[in-house]
């Protein structure tokens, strides 16, 4: 170390030990010498500031303090402005002077009008509007900041002039501080000002709200229209201005609302709709109901919108009209409209609408139906139900069977035997969560009797969910036995898709029998349904027998899923699964298959299930689903543990291009 | 607050309805009936403008590039390495040179064809850019915690909805299935009445002394510091740094605040409140310029009884992440890194479609893609966003002055404690205001 070296370390420490000293004596005597390093003067100040909360001379000896700091020119730039900072917080008339002297300082200035920019006492005000004089420059412009954040009024005056000024910043600035201050008097400058800018259209609409809240109604109805009427004022202010105008109450707000709906603004246009929910004149309803007719589709939607919240009956009339509309954004908003204001004379129209309709409409008037209460929502649709229009009653079976529930099953059972298929398809949907037992017979006569594919569809469909909440199984069986022999090859695979859900040994048999039939159809769905739909291990055998012997290719594959999903859910210990998935894996034709066999394997631990995924290891294509049942075999409690698994496990670690694999293969590896 | 104070065109028609004769009657009122049908829906492809090319910056922008619809156009940084880097970025992704660069936020936003705006700019610089954004008509992704003092949150929660803009914040944990989870479980009495919520967030740390230096040529330092009081540059002021110091962010705690802090707001369903009373005490450095509190603890209480117990992790035996606890000691917690509960069984819990859902988010910025197109409001508006802030503005006040604060969360201000109340927003370097 050099010797200049040595005396700049002693030096320093030197500093150090007498800012540590000042600090500890006379913390503002270490404040003076801050240097935006040491803070402990600073947080002893800040200690005695706390302190003196509640304490006004300990207050105001620290005030003093700090203010005969900030006029001393051998104190540091930091511990200034440090000085400024705390008087932010607790300044008072006291230490306006010191602070206002700094107004001008390039470096300082700032930091002193924060202060007083904070300080409630006048003082402060007067002194910042005395800068308004004086200042130049960005001292003048954070001054004039300063002002408007203080909301002075008594600056409206100055900031007047200096808005009108050649500097752009500072008229900028004045505009943005006359537009905080929002009295009225600065809502009268900003209205005289040739360029208002976006802070000063809001300062006008501020300073409407102040009045119109206050006792300056007209004022503020008067700041807010000019707002409205200006072109160059942005939309969203100009809507705040008709809002502000309409809430008033005042004859002013609803012309002007009625006015904006026919103006050229759809923008106004909106909010001038959704104001009639909520202006406040004893006729508004009736004017608004009567701008319907003349008013653009999306304008008349969203008046009718806001007149069906209003709930006023005055406008029933224009809504019921309005069902009619060409346009169905319209018609939407009528149909709510209709159904809140005359829900009796609205109900025929608006089931037409759910019966016949498309889109927004159709739903908007379903929805109502189906949770409307009264005798006129029924009427209604019992009338249309019964008219006999195919393309009706279905757009009506699902309505009808969340109303009525059990009760609607009748009607539905003979519009599902009736002779359109739309209307059949419609009404055995609306059957399958009602349906029950009774009607299991009829149900497998539709089946049996079905031309139509949708048709036999539907109706196995609401015949599985019918047999699903029947208790007895040889009961809900029974219909179908009966009528599987006579069925149609088509028929006969529904059938016997809805007898694998019922299970059973007589409806294993007669599956087994079905996958062993010529009928090629019937062949197909006996294995789908055994494979797909089965459930229990009774099936094993016979679906082992079709994975091994069935010629098919596809349905061999089917089979072997089938066993290997069956296998998964058998409720024997893990070794006898083992067993079972490990012939089902060496069957397996194709890699999805080994693959399926292999995600069940990683349910299963024992080692004899770790063997058989190990080896898979070595199979490309199977590696990404072996190493996931190799690490699941190896986690948790019950861990398959060992050398065969650890070899395991270091191959993936070595082999696995995925790194998430890799890192949890290592983790089990790891001690 | 009612439509005279700012509501946007599609909030009040949706607050009518909520409210009004048709509430009960129908659960969804289509788009077309309100009017919406005929109005210009941003298009298919949204543009959008990156403010703020640090590391969340670039982490934001990377979200939207990896959008199908969205096409970045401009960048903006006043660190000229930063935003050469952005701009770079974006070219490579897009195969050409088709993004702008600017130094000077003002000017990307008075371009003509942007349709939303990222913003991740350090604390000090959320509001202003963020308000002249929302003013200028730009829907906004930006950065938590919202703002750099309390009022500041306000006034750009209030500017988000007189403009009718879409906001989301990048408190992105709400976007999470697991945090989700956890507030469902609150949400809908799993643990019951819950009585306590404690937050845990990171510790913060000291720098030491400082050497003050020139700025490097490639930082317009002065645009950096921007609105803040004027200090000279060193080199742990500036990127990443900032957060340590009052000045620029608010420590750890305001780092975090608008993660954890914000979770337990959603799990009570505080989306529109705080806290009436908040008492604490922080350690802060004695020495060089990061002076946020390194260790910390308070005390938020909130109307009806409810304590939240902030502090960094450890501390108070508070753990890191959110934590509720129900009267009966039940509890759910949840970070980063998992969910908990007590007893576990909570966890095997299945919410009814009857009981409160929460949203289920598509991914963070894709719903904000999704709400620029829908208009619909995002996950974390601003108001949310300054509910969460708040929490941690008025921790950071109450442990600064160093006594117990009654707020008033209708009003947001302190009730009878003039300086406390001075210290809600923070003054603004010439020329710069909100």
């Amino acid at each position: 170390m050099t010797r200049a070296i040595h005396i700049a370390c002693a030096a320093a420490a030197m500093a150090a030990l007498t800012s540590a000293a000042w600090a500890q004596n006379d913390p503002y005597a270490g404040l003076a010498r801050y240097d935006g390093q040491n803070r402990t003067a600073l947080a002893a100040i800040e200690k005695s500031v706390k302190a003196a909360q509640g304490k006004p001379a300990q207050a105001a000896a620290i005030e003093a303090k700090l203010a005969a700091l900030l006029k001393d020119p051998s104190a540091e730039f930091a511990g200034k402005q440090e000085a400024c900072r705390i008087l932010w917080m607790v300044g008072t008339a006291r230490s306006v002077p010191a602070l206002a002297s700094l107004l001008p300082d390039e470096k300082l200035g700032d930091a002193a009008r924060y202060a007083l920019e904070r300080c409630p006492a006048p003082e402060a005000g007067a002194a910042l509007r005395t800068g308004l004089a004086k200042l130049k420059g960005p001292a003048l412009i954070g001054v004039i900041n300063s002002v408007g954040n203080r909301q002075d009024p008594l600056a409206v005056g100055a900031l007047t002039g200096l808005a009108k000024g050649a500097d752009a910043g500072v008229a900028q600035a004045s505009v943005a501080a006359l537009a905080r201050i929002a009295t009225p008097q600065a809502a009268v400058a900003l209205n005289a000002l040739p360029a208002k800018g976006l802070p000063g259209w809001h300062g006008m609409v501020a300073a409407a709200r102040t009045a119109l809240a206050g006792k300056q109604p007209k004022v503020g109805l008067a700041l807010a229209s000019r707002v409205l009427a200006s072109k160059s004022a942005p939309e969203p202010v100009r809507g705040e201005a008709l809002r502000l105008l309409a809430g008033s109450g005042a004859p002013e707000g609803l012309a002007a609302a009625l006015a904006a709906l026919k103006g050229p603004s759809p923008y106004l246009q909106i909010i001038a709709a959704e104001l009639a929910a909520t202006v406040r004149r004893p006729d508004a309803v009736k004017r608004y109901a009567a701008a319907v007719a003349t008013a653009t589709p999306e304008t008349a939607a969203a008046l009718l919108t806001a007149l069906g919240t209003r709930g006023d009956g005055a406008a029933a009339n224009v809504a019921l009209a309005q069902l009619k509309s060409s346009d169905q954004a319209v018609r939407t908003a009528a149909i709510r409209a209709a159904v809140l204001l005359d829900p009796e004379r609205a109900a025929t129209p608006v089931a037409e609408l759910a019966a016949r309709g498309s889109g927004d409409d159709k739903r908007m008037a379903t929805e109502w139906l189906r949770q409307a209460k009264g005798a006129a929502a029924a009427d209604a649709i019992d009338k249309l139900a019964g008219s006999g229009a195919a393309e009706v009653k279905g757009a009506l079976a699902g309505i009808i069977a969340e109303r009525d529930g059990p009760r609607a099953v009748p009607m539905l059972m003979a519009n599902a035997k009736g002779p359109d298929a739309g209307a059949a398809v419609a009404a055995l949907r609306a059957l399958a969560p009602i349906a029950s037992a009774g009607q299991l017979p009829g149900l497998v006569g539709i089946v049996t009797a079905a031309q139509d594919d949708d048709v036999r569809q539907s109706a196995h469909d609401a015949l599985a969910a019918a047999a699903g909440r029947t208790p007895d199984h040889e009961a809900a069986l029974a219909p179908i036995l009966s009528a599987v022999g006579g069925a149609s090859s088509q028929a006969k695979g529904a059938l016997l898709s809805v007898m694998a859900d019922i299970g059973g040994s007589a409806a294993l048999a007669e599956l087994t029998k079905g996958a062993a039939s010529s009928d090629a159809e019937v062949r197909r769905a006996a294995v789908v349904a055994l494979a797909d739909r089965w459930s229990g291990s009774d099936a094993l055998p016979t679906l082992l027998g079709l994975a091994k012997s069935e010629e098919g290719r596809s349905l061999r594959v089917r089979a072997l899923r089938g066993c290997i999903r069956l296998i998964g859910e058998k409720k024997v210990d893990a070794a006898e699964r083992v067993a079972d998935l490990a012939q089902a894996y060496a069957m397996a034709e194709r890699p999805d298959e080994k693959k399926m066999a292999l995600g069940v394997l990683a349910g299963c631990r024992t080692a004899a299930a770790m063997d058989v995924a190990a080896e898979a290891l070595d199979n490309e294509e199977l590696f990404a689903e072996a190493a996931d049942t190799v690490i699941k075999l190896a986690s948790g409690n019950g861990a398959v543990s060992g050398p065969a698994t650890r070899a395991a496990l270091e191959k993936i670690v070595a082999k696995a291009q995925d790194g998430g694999i890799r890192d949890r293969a290592r983790k089990l590896i790891q001690p | 607050m009612d439509n005279e104070q700012g509501l946007s065109r599609r909030d009040l028609v949706a607050g009518a309805l909520r409210t009004g004769a048709g509430a009960a009657l129908f659960s969804i009122v289509p788009a077309s009936a309100l009017g919406l049908g005929g109005r210009p829906a941003p298009s298919n492809r949204i543009v959008m403008g990156c403010i703020g090319m640090g590391g969340q910056g670039n982490s934001n922008m990377g979200g939207f590039l990896g959008q199908g619809d969205t096409q970045v156009v401009a960048v903006c940084d006043v660190d000229r390495n930063h935003l050469n880097g952005a701009r770079d970025t974006v070219n490579r992704h897009y195969n050409n040179q088709g993004c702008s660069a600017y130094a000077d936020f003002r000017e990307l936003l008075a371009r003509k064809d942007l349709d939303a705006i990222s913003l991740a700019t350090p604390d000090h610089w959320h509001a202003i850019p963020a308000i002249a954004a929302l003013n200028a008509g730009y829907d906004v992704y930006g950065e938590k915690p919202i703002s750099h003092c309390l009022l500041e949150g306000r006034d750009m929660a209030d500017a988000q909805k007189r403009n009718g803009r879409i906001w989301q914040t990048g408190s992105w944990q709400r976007s999470q299935g697991h945090f989700r989870t956890a507030c469902e479980l609150v949400r809908n009495g799993r643990i019951g009445k819950v009585v306590r919520i404690e937050v845990g967030l990171p510790t913060g740390g000291g720098c030491g002394p400082t050497q003050f230096k020139d700025a490097p040529p490639e930082l317009d330092y002065n645009f950096w510091v921007g609105p803040s009081r004027w200090a000279p540059y060193c080199d742990q002021r500036t990127h990443w740094n900032w957060r340590w110091q009052l000045d620029y962010g608010g420590g750890q705690m305001m780092d975090w605040i608008g993660h954890h802090g914000d979770i337990a707001h959603w799990g009570m369903g505080w989306d529109n409140t705080g806290p009436v009373e908040i008492e604490g005490a922080g350690q802060y450095p004695d020495q060089g310029i990061w002076d946020a509190a390194t260790t910390y603890y308070f005390v938020c209480k909130y109307k009806g009884g409810v304590e939240m117990h902030l502090a960094n992790g450890g501390n108070k035996g508070i753990r890191g992440g959110t934590r509720w606890i129900g009267e009966n000691g039940n509890w759910v917690w949840v970070d980063r890194g998992g969910l908990e509960a007590q007893p576990k069984s909570l966890l095997q819990e299945r919410i009814g479609p009857d009981e409160t859902n929460l949203f289920r988010s598509p991914g963070h910025h894709r719903e904000f893609l999704d709400c620029v197109k829908s208009r619909q409001q995002t996950i974390t508006p601003a108001e949310t966003a300054h509910r969460s802030a708040s929490i941690g503005h008025l921790g950071q006040i109450a442990m600064l002055l160093g006594r117990k604060l009654k707020f008033d969360p209708v009003a947001e201000r302190f009730q009878n404690d003039a300086t406390a109340n001075r210290m809600l927003r923070t003054p603004m370097r010439s020329p710069w205001r909100l």
